[in-house]
Protein backbone atom coordinates (compact mmCIF):
# COMPACT_ATOMS: atom_id res chain seq x y z
CA UNK A 1 0.00 0.00 0.00
CA UNK A 2 2.51 2.41 0.75
CA UNK A 3 4.76 1.16 -1.80
CA UNK A 4 2.27 2.01 -4.21
CA UNK A 5 1.32 5.73 -2.53
CA UNK A 6 4.87 6.42 -3.40
CA UNK A 7 5.17 5.44 -6.57
CA UNK A 8 1.78 7.38 -7.19
CA UNK A 9 3.69 10.55 -5.46
CA UNK A 10 7.21 9.64 -8.09
CA UNK A 11 5.33 9.27 -10.95
CA UNK A 12 3.24 12.62 -11.19
CA UNK A 13 6.41 14.26 -9.36
CA UNK A 14 8.21 12.90 -12.45
CA UNK A 15 5.70 14.19 -15.07
CA UNK A 16 5.40 17.76 -13.74
CA UNK A 17 9.08 18.42 -13.20
CA UNK A 18 9.26 16.80 -16.99
CA UNK A 19 7.06 19.66 -18.43
CA UNK A 20 6.97 23.32 -18.39
CA UNK A 21 4.37 25.28 -20.40
CA UNK A 22 0.97 24.15 -18.21
CA UNK A 23 -1.40 21.44 -18.43
CA UNK A 24 -1.79 20.70 -22.14
CA UNK A 25 2.03 20.03 -22.71
CA UNK A 26 1.66 17.51 -19.78
CA UNK A 27 -0.75 15.22 -22.15
CA UNK A 28 2.05 13.28 -24.01
CA UNK A 29 3.89 12.80 -20.76
CA UNK A 30 0.72 11.48 -19.08
CA UNK A 31 0.15 9.42 -21.59
CA UNK A 32 3.65 7.93 -21.82
CA UNK A 33 3.95 6.97 -18.05
CA UNK A 34 0.40 6.24 -17.14
CA UNK A 35 -0.96 4.01 -20.15
CA UNK A 36 2.28 3.02 -21.65
CA UNK A 37 4.73 2.42 -18.58
CA UNK A 38 2.41 1.34 -16.01
CA UNK A 39 -0.68 0.41 -17.82
CA UNK A 40 -3.03 2.46 -15.39
CA UNK A 41 -5.38 4.03 -17.65
CA UNK A 42 -6.47 3.58 -21.40
CA UNK A 43 -5.54 6.06 -24.17
CA UNK A 44 -9.20 6.95 -23.99
CA UNK A 45 -9.40 7.40 -19.96
CA UNK A 46 -6.68 9.84 -20.65
CA UNK A 47 -8.36 11.92 -22.85
CA UNK A 48 -11.58 11.55 -20.87
CA UNK A 49 -9.72 12.75 -17.79
CA UNK A 50 -8.85 15.76 -20.11
CA UNK A 51 -12.18 16.51 -21.27
CA UNK A 52 -14.10 16.66 -17.99
CA UNK A 53 -10.77 18.73 -16.23
CA UNK A 54 -11.63 21.10 -18.80
CA UNK A 55 -14.97 21.94 -17.49
CA UNK A 56 -14.21 21.57 -13.87
CA UNK A 57 -12.64 24.07 -11.33
CA UNK A 58 -9.10 24.03 -10.71
CA UNK A 59 -5.99 23.26 -13.00
CA UNK A 60 -5.99 20.42 -15.54
CA UNK A 61 -3.09 18.30 -14.22
CA UNK A 62 -4.36 18.92 -10.77
CA UNK A 63 -7.44 17.47 -12.02
CA UNK A 64 -6.26 14.70 -13.85
CA UNK A 65 -3.63 13.66 -10.69
CA UNK A 66 -6.61 13.32 -8.58
CA UNK A 67 -8.81 10.91 -11.06
CA UNK A 68 -5.98 8.42 -11.53
CA UNK A 69 -4.81 8.57 -7.80
CA UNK A 70 -8.31 8.06 -6.72
CA UNK A 71 -8.61 5.41 -8.77
CA UNK A 72 -5.72 3.39 -7.76
CA UNK A 73 -5.88 3.84 -3.93
CA UNK A 74 -8.78 5.70 -2.98
CA UNK A 75 -8.48 9.18 -1.53
CA UNK A 76 -4.77 8.74 -0.31
CA UNK A 77 -3.72 8.26 -3.77
CA UNK A 78 -5.36 11.13 -4.92
CA UNK A 79 -3.19 12.99 -2.23
CA UNK A 80 -0.40 11.53 -3.07
CA UNK A 81 -0.54 12.31 -6.41
CA UNK A 82 -1.40 15.92 -6.30
CA UNK A 83 1.16 15.75 -4.19
CA UNK A 84 3.60 15.19 -6.52
CA UNK A 85 2.28 17.60 -9.29
CA UNK A 86 2.68 20.06 -6.97
CA UNK A 87 5.41 19.97 -5.33
CA UNK A 88 8.00 20.78 -8.04
CA UNK A 89 6.04 24.20 -8.72
CA UNK A 90 6.62 24.78 -4.88
CA UNK A 91 10.40 23.78 -4.74
CA UNK A 92 11.30 25.58 -8.16
CA UNK A 93 9.26 28.58 -7.61
CA UNK A 94 10.46 29.22 -4.30
CA UNK A 95 13.82 29.04 -5.11
CA UNK A 96 13.35 31.41 -8.17
CA UNK A 97 11.35 33.87 -5.80
CA UNK A 98 13.99 34.10 -3.74
CA UNK A 99 16.76 35.56 -5.61
CA UNK A 100 14.58 37.66 -7.97
CA UNK A 101 14.04 40.17 -5.97
CA UNK A 102 17.95 40.56 -5.71
CA UNK A 103 18.43 40.01 -9.56
CA UNK A 104 15.62 42.13 -10.40
CA UNK A 105 17.65 45.34 -9.34
CA UNK A 106 20.41 45.17 -12.13
CA UNK A 107 19.33 47.50 -14.94
CA UNK A 108 20.44 44.77 -17.83
CA UNK A 109 18.07 42.77 -15.85
CA UNK A 110 15.15 45.38 -16.07
CA UNK A 111 15.96 45.38 -19.79
CA UNK A 112 15.64 42.17 -20.12
CA UNK A 113 12.64 41.69 -18.44
CA UNK A 114 10.78 44.59 -20.99
CA UNK A 115 12.10 42.34 -24.06
CA UNK A 116 10.94 39.02 -22.36
CA UNK A 117 7.28 40.98 -21.58
CA UNK A 118 6.82 41.71 -25.84
CA UNK A 119 7.65 37.55 -25.92
CA UNK A 120 4.87 36.97 -23.32
CA UNK A 121 2.64 39.13 -25.08
CA UNK A 122 2.92 37.18 -28.72
CA UNK A 123 3.41 33.96 -26.92
CA UNK A 124 -0.38 34.44 -25.21
CA UNK A 125 -1.13 35.97 -28.18
CA UNK A 126 -1.43 32.68 -29.91
CA UNK A 127 -2.37 30.52 -27.39
CA UNK A 128 -5.60 32.92 -26.62
CA UNK A 129 -6.07 32.65 -30.56
CA UNK A 130 -6.26 29.09 -30.10
CA UNK A 131 -8.61 29.26 -27.71
CA UNK A 132 -10.76 31.85 -29.53
CA UNK A 133 -10.91 29.05 -32.38
CA UNK A 134 -11.80 26.46 -30.10
CA UNK A 135 -14.27 28.39 -28.27
CA UNK A 136 -16.29 30.57 -30.88
CA UNK A 137 -18.85 28.78 -32.67
CA UNK A 138 -21.98 30.89 -33.57
CA UNK A 139 -23.18 34.25 -32.71
CA UNK A 140 -23.99 33.64 -29.31
CA UNK A 141 -20.76 33.09 -28.47
CA UNK A 142 -19.34 36.23 -30.48
CA UNK A 143 -21.97 37.94 -28.06
CA UNK A 144 -20.34 36.78 -24.97
CA UNK A 145 -16.89 37.04 -26.18
CA UNK A 146 -17.51 41.26 -26.75
CA UNK A 147 -19.51 40.92 -23.77
CA UNK A 148 -16.54 39.64 -21.56
CA UNK A 149 -14.47 41.87 -23.26
CA UNK A 150 -16.26 45.20 -22.65
CA UNK A 151 -17.24 44.13 -19.02
CA UNK A 152 -13.56 43.74 -17.77
CA UNK A 153 -12.16 46.84 -20.25
CA UNK A 154 -14.89 49.23 -19.76
CA UNK A 155 -16.49 48.73 -17.16
CA UNK A 156 -13.74 47.15 -14.63
CA UNK A 157 -16.11 44.41 -14.26
CA UNK A 158 -14.40 41.62 -12.15
CA UNK A 159 -13.44 38.67 -13.49
CA UNK A 160 -15.28 36.21 -10.87
CA UNK A 161 -18.41 38.02 -11.81
CA UNK A 162 -17.89 37.78 -15.61
CA UNK A 163 -17.68 33.54 -14.72
CA UNK A 164 -20.94 33.71 -12.60
CA UNK A 165 -22.80 35.98 -15.25
CA UNK A 166 -21.66 33.20 -17.97
CA UNK A 167 -23.19 30.57 -16.40
CA UNK A 168 -26.15 32.07 -15.96
CA UNK A 169 -26.33 33.26 -19.65
CA UNK A 170 -25.49 29.95 -19.91
CA UNK A 171 -28.50 28.63 -18.61
CA UNK A 172 -30.54 31.24 -20.35
CA UNK A 173 -29.57 30.46 -23.60
CA UNK A 174 -30.73 26.50 -23.20
CA UNK A 175 -33.69 27.30 -21.76
CA UNK A 176 -34.38 29.89 -24.85
CA UNK A 177 -33.57 26.60 -27.12
CA UNK A 178 -35.94 24.67 -24.88
CA UNK A 179 -38.70 27.12 -25.54
CA UNK A 180 -38.28 27.41 -29.09
CA UNK A 181 -38.05 23.08 -29.51
CA UNK A 182 -41.60 23.20 -27.66
CA UNK A 183 -42.59 25.72 -30.11
CA UNK A 184 -41.92 23.75 -33.28
CA UNK A 185 -43.26 20.98 -31.42
CA UNK A 186 -46.88 22.23 -30.87
CA UNK A 187 -46.43 23.52 -34.40
CA UNK A 188 -46.32 20.14 -35.92
CA UNK A 189 -49.13 18.75 -33.38
CA UNK B 1 -2.76 33.71 6.38
CA UNK B 2 -6.01 32.17 6.34
CA UNK B 3 -7.27 35.66 4.20
CA UNK B 4 -4.29 34.33 1.95
CA UNK B 5 -6.09 30.66 1.53
CA UNK B 6 -9.65 31.72 0.73
CA UNK B 7 -7.89 34.14 -1.67
CA UNK B 8 -6.31 31.30 -3.56
CA UNK B 9 -8.97 29.18 -2.51
CA UNK B 10 -11.96 31.29 -4.43
CA UNK B 11 -9.81 31.65 -7.41
CA UNK B 12 -8.91 28.24 -8.01
CA UNK B 13 -12.61 27.48 -7.67
CA UNK B 14 -13.44 30.10 -10.08
CA UNK B 15 -9.96 28.84 -12.89
CA UNK B 16 -12.15 27.08 -15.63
CA UNK B 17 -10.52 25.26 -18.00
CA UNK B 18 -6.65 25.17 -16.73
CA UNK B 19 -4.48 27.08 -15.26
CA UNK B 20 -4.33 29.80 -17.82
CA UNK B 21 -7.82 30.94 -16.99
CA UNK B 22 -6.45 31.99 -13.50
CA UNK B 23 -4.63 34.66 -15.09
CA UNK B 24 -7.08 37.71 -14.70
CA UNK B 25 -8.03 36.44 -11.11
CA UNK B 26 -4.64 36.55 -10.33
CA UNK B 27 -4.02 39.57 -11.95
CA UNK B 28 -7.16 41.39 -10.54
CA UNK B 29 -6.02 39.43 -6.76
CA UNK B 30 -2.49 40.94 -7.30
CA UNK B 31 -1.65 43.81 -9.43
CA UNK B 32 -5.48 45.17 -8.37
CA UNK B 33 -4.39 45.38 -4.69
CA UNK B 34 -1.37 46.55 -4.68
CA UNK B 35 0.53 43.36 -3.63
CA UNK B 36 2.61 42.95 -7.07
CA UNK B 37 3.13 45.61 -9.46
CA UNK B 38 2.75 44.89 -13.15
CA UNK B 39 6.20 44.77 -14.49
CA UNK B 40 6.74 41.92 -11.79
CA UNK B 41 3.31 40.20 -12.59
CA UNK B 42 4.19 39.78 -16.03
CA UNK B 43 8.09 38.97 -15.26
CA UNK B 44 6.66 35.82 -13.48
CA UNK B 45 4.09 34.55 -16.00
CA UNK B 46 7.15 34.37 -18.26
CA UNK B 47 9.11 32.42 -15.57
CA UNK B 48 6.03 30.14 -15.01
CA UNK B 49 5.68 29.32 -18.20
CA UNK B 50 8.87 28.30 -19.10
CA UNK B 51 9.73 26.19 -15.38
CA UNK B 52 8.40 22.80 -14.63
CA UNK B 53 5.38 22.30 -13.24
CA UNK B 54 1.82 23.77 -14.18
CA UNK B 55 1.66 27.26 -14.73
CA UNK B 56 -1.16 28.40 -12.08
CA UNK B 57 0.57 26.44 -9.20
CA UNK B 58 3.74 27.93 -10.49
CA UNK B 59 2.16 31.84 -10.30
CA UNK B 60 0.29 30.69 -6.61
CA UNK B 61 3.42 30.02 -5.96
CA UNK B 62 4.84 33.27 -6.61
CA UNK B 63 1.93 35.64 -5.15
CA UNK B 64 1.99 33.37 -2.08
CA UNK B 65 5.80 33.94 -1.23
CA UNK B 66 5.69 37.75 -2.24
CA UNK B 67 2.99 38.12 0.28
CA UNK B 68 4.17 36.03 3.58
CA UNK B 69 7.55 34.48 2.03
CA UNK B 70 7.88 30.52 2.12
CA UNK B 71 4.57 29.86 4.05
CA UNK B 72 2.98 32.14 1.97
CA UNK B 73 3.50 29.68 -0.85
CA UNK B 74 2.53 26.53 0.41
CA UNK B 75 -0.67 28.58 1.60
CA UNK B 76 -1.28 30.04 -1.45
CA UNK B 77 -0.81 26.65 -3.59
CA UNK B 78 -2.52 25.02 -0.90
CA UNK B 79 -5.57 27.30 -1.36
CA UNK B 80 -5.67 27.18 -5.22
CA UNK B 81 -5.50 23.55 -5.21
CA UNK B 82 -8.11 22.81 -2.64
CA UNK B 83 -11.34 23.63 -4.89
CA UNK B 84 -10.36 21.60 -8.06
CA UNK B 85 -9.01 18.41 -5.66
CA UNK B 86 -12.44 18.37 -3.39
CA UNK B 87 -14.37 18.69 -6.74
CA UNK B 88 -12.74 16.35 -8.86
CA UNK B 89 -13.08 13.55 -5.62
CA UNK B 90 -16.77 14.19 -5.88
CA UNK B 91 -17.62 14.29 -9.29
CA UNK B 92 -15.13 11.93 -10.71
CA UNK B 93 -17.67 9.29 -10.75
CA UNK B 94 -20.66 10.72 -12.44
CA UNK B 95 -18.73 13.85 -14.50
CA UNK B 96 -19.29 12.15 -17.75
CA UNK B 97 -22.99 11.34 -17.34
CA UNK B 98 -23.20 14.93 -15.88
CA UNK B 99 -21.27 16.38 -19.10
CA UNK B 100 -24.16 14.76 -21.64
CA UNK B 101 -27.07 17.05 -20.35
CA UNK B 102 -28.24 19.50 -22.49
CA UNK B 103 -28.08 22.35 -19.64
CA UNK B 104 -24.75 21.39 -18.63
CA UNK B 105 -23.14 21.80 -22.58
CA UNK B 106 -24.51 25.34 -22.88
CA UNK B 107 -23.24 26.27 -19.83
CA UNK B 108 -19.60 25.31 -20.12
CA UNK B 109 -20.01 26.62 -24.07
CA UNK B 110 -20.77 30.18 -22.93
CA UNK B 111 -17.82 29.45 -20.02
CA UNK B 112 -15.21 28.30 -22.66
CA UNK B 113 -16.32 31.62 -24.93
CA UNK B 114 -16.07 33.99 -21.88
CA UNK B 115 -12.64 32.23 -20.66
CA UNK B 116 -11.10 32.75 -24.07
CA UNK B 117 -12.30 36.23 -24.16
CA UNK B 118 -10.85 36.80 -20.40
CA UNK B 119 -7.56 35.69 -21.35
CA UNK B 120 -7.62 38.33 -24.06
CA UNK B 121 -8.14 41.21 -22.18
CA UNK B 122 -4.86 39.69 -20.31
CA UNK B 123 -3.01 39.79 -23.32
CA UNK B 124 -4.06 43.21 -24.06
CA UNK B 125 -3.00 44.76 -20.88
CA UNK B 126 0.55 43.26 -21.41
CA UNK B 127 0.37 44.57 -24.50
CA UNK B 128 -0.78 47.87 -23.87
CA UNK B 129 2.35 47.41 -21.02
CA UNK B 130 4.90 46.18 -23.31
CA UNK B 131 4.42 47.32 -26.67
CA UNK B 132 2.18 50.13 -27.28
CA UNK B 133 0.08 51.87 -24.82
CA UNK B 134 -3.26 51.94 -26.92
CA UNK B 135 -4.94 54.18 -24.39
CA UNK B 136 -2.19 57.18 -24.16
CA UNK B 137 -1.20 55.65 -27.61
CA UNK B 138 2.79 56.60 -27.16
CA UNK B 139 4.48 58.50 -30.12
CA UNK B 140 5.41 56.47 -32.73
CA UNK B 141 9.54 56.23 -33.08
CA UNK B 142 11.85 53.81 -34.26
CA UNK B 143 12.07 51.58 -30.87
CA UNK B 144 8.17 51.24 -31.28
CA UNK B 145 8.54 50.56 -34.65
CA UNK B 146 11.32 47.39 -33.78
CA UNK B 147 9.14 46.45 -30.90
CA UNK B 148 6.31 45.37 -33.50
CA UNK B 149 8.59 44.23 -35.37
CA UNK B 150 9.45 41.42 -32.57
CA UNK B 151 5.44 41.45 -31.16
CA UNK B 152 4.28 40.20 -34.72
CA UNK B 153 7.86 38.12 -36.27
CA UNK B 154 7.53 36.00 -32.82
CA UNK B 155 3.99 35.54 -33.55
CA UNK B 156 4.66 33.84 -36.76
CA UNK B 157 8.06 31.86 -35.30
CA UNK B 158 5.60 30.47 -32.79
CA UNK B 159 2.90 29.48 -34.97
CA UNK B 160 5.48 27.92 -37.21
CA UNK B 161 7.65 26.63 -35.33
CA UNK B 162 6.95 24.91 -32.02
CA UNK B 163 10.29 26.06 -29.83
CA UNK B 164 10.75 25.66 -25.96
CA UNK B 165 9.49 29.17 -24.63
CA UNK B 166 12.68 29.42 -23.23
CA UNK B 167 13.65 30.00 -26.64
CA UNK B 168 11.61 33.04 -27.60
CA UNK B 169 12.02 34.32 -23.69
CA UNK B 170 15.92 34.31 -24.45
CA UNK B 171 15.07 36.42 -27.60
CA UNK B 172 13.23 38.87 -26.05
CA UNK B 173 16.05 39.08 -23.42
CA UNK B 174 18.67 39.53 -25.82
CA UNK B 175 16.16 42.13 -27.39
CA UNK B 176 15.67 43.99 -24.47
CA UNK B 177 19.05 43.70 -23.27
CA UNK B 178 20.29 45.58 -26.45
CA UNK B 179 17.68 48.06 -27.33
CA UNK B 180 15.47 49.06 -24.73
Amino acid sequence: MIKELLQLFAIFFKISICTSGGGYAMLPMFRRELVEKYGWATDDQILNYYAISQSLPGIIAVNVATFVGYRRRGFLGALFAVCGIVLPSLLIIIIIAMFFNQFSQYVYVQKALLGIRIVVASLLSVITYGLMKKSIKNIFTVFVCVAVIVAILVLKMSPIYVVLLSILAGSLYWFTGVIKDKAEGDEHD
Amino acid sequence: MINLFFVFFKIGFFTIGGGLAALPLLQEAMIGTGLITENEFFSMFAIAQSTPGPIGLNMATYCGYKVAGIAGSVVATSGMVAPCFIIALVVSNFMLHIERIKVVQDILMTLRAAVSALILTVVITIFNSSVWNMETSTPINSVLILKIILFTGLIGLNIKYKWHPVIFLLIGAVFGILLL
